[in-house]
């Protein structure tokens, strides 16, 4: 396309067809042709199971180490949920 | 269209409504703002956010331009802020926007126009846009940008006068730099 005279004063239309012509050959690739409002307000998560199952988790580990009595009952229980297999629970102390 | 997008009184749906809306100007928002950035994927994704704020505010339209109007000016500050983030991150992150082919390259496969444009300025070439590709008259660009009728104008002259230049030093293989404010 030969481009509009150079020369100061040229005709304003020129550069109108210029500009129209090519912006008017520009066609979108990805835009959807009809209009989807996002939907902006988050769905409520109803399902995270790997933070939920963490927190059960421990709020497990915790109960159980209250319950057994004291921080060497967390220990066990703690080596216990590593080990996979139940272990018995801390002898009392015998005199 | 009528004076109001969301009317609920009986009367067409907002939703069907915005729909043609969109409809009837998604291409010539999408060109417009390819026009004033000057890249397809970005002007894509301006687009699509262009009607997502239109939508939201169209409580606000009351009919006092056309939609059209309505929407480019939407556009225009959607593109505007768009190329205004692009301009801080350069300055920040200089190195995340190295292009793969030298600035010379990415000149030349350019086309013509294209080439004009890019040596305006953004407020330059949102002028040249909206007149010779939107169409709108001078008191048109100054309501819908908020600026007086002269400084559409002169802005208007300036981007003239750059582009000739331009495409003058382009005649003689140059690579012209980029005028205007």
């Amino acid at each position: 396309m030969r481009p509009p005279d150079g020369a100061p004063g040229s005709n304003d239309s020129e550069w109108a067809h210029l500009i129209d012509a090519e912006l008017s050959s520009w066609d979108p690739g990805f835009l959807s042709t009809r209009f989807h409002p996002r939907n902006r307000q988050r769905a409520l998560p109803v399902l995270r199971p790997l933070p939920l199952t963490l927190v059960a988790l421990l709020v497990a580990v915790v109960t159980a180490a209250v319950l057994a009595g004291g921080p060497r009952a967390l220990t066990v229980v703690i080596v216990n949920l590593a080990n996979g297999r139940p272990q018995p629970p801390p002898a009392h102390e015998v005199p | 269209m009528g004076p109001s997008l969301d009317r609920s009184r009986g009367e067409p749906d907002p939703v069907s409504e915005f729909e043609q809306l969109y409809e009837r100007f998604r291409l010539p928002v999408y060109r417009a703002i390819r026009g004033i950035v000057l890249e397809a994927a970005a002007a894509e994704d301006l687009t699509q956010e262009t009607f997502e704020r239109a939508y939201k505010s169209r409580q606000d339209y009351r009919g006092g331009s056309s939609p059209g109007a309505w929407l480019h000016r939407i556009a225009v500050n959607t593109a505007i802020s768009y190329l205004r983030r692009q301009r801080v991150a350069r300055l920040l992150i200089p190195k995340l926007y190295v292009p793969g082919t030298s600035a010379q390259e990415e000149v030349e496969d350019r086309s013509l126009a294209e080439r004009a444009l890019s040596v305006l300025s953004p407020k330059l070439r949102v002028v040249v846009v909206l007149s010779f590709y939107a169409r709108m008259s001078r008191d048109e660009i100054a309501r819908t940008l908020q600026i007086p009728p002269g400084t559409v104008a002169s802005r208007l002259g300036a981007a003239l006068e750059a582009m000739r230049k331009a495409l003058a030093e382009i005649d003689q293989e140059g690579i012209p730099e980029r005028q205007g404010g």
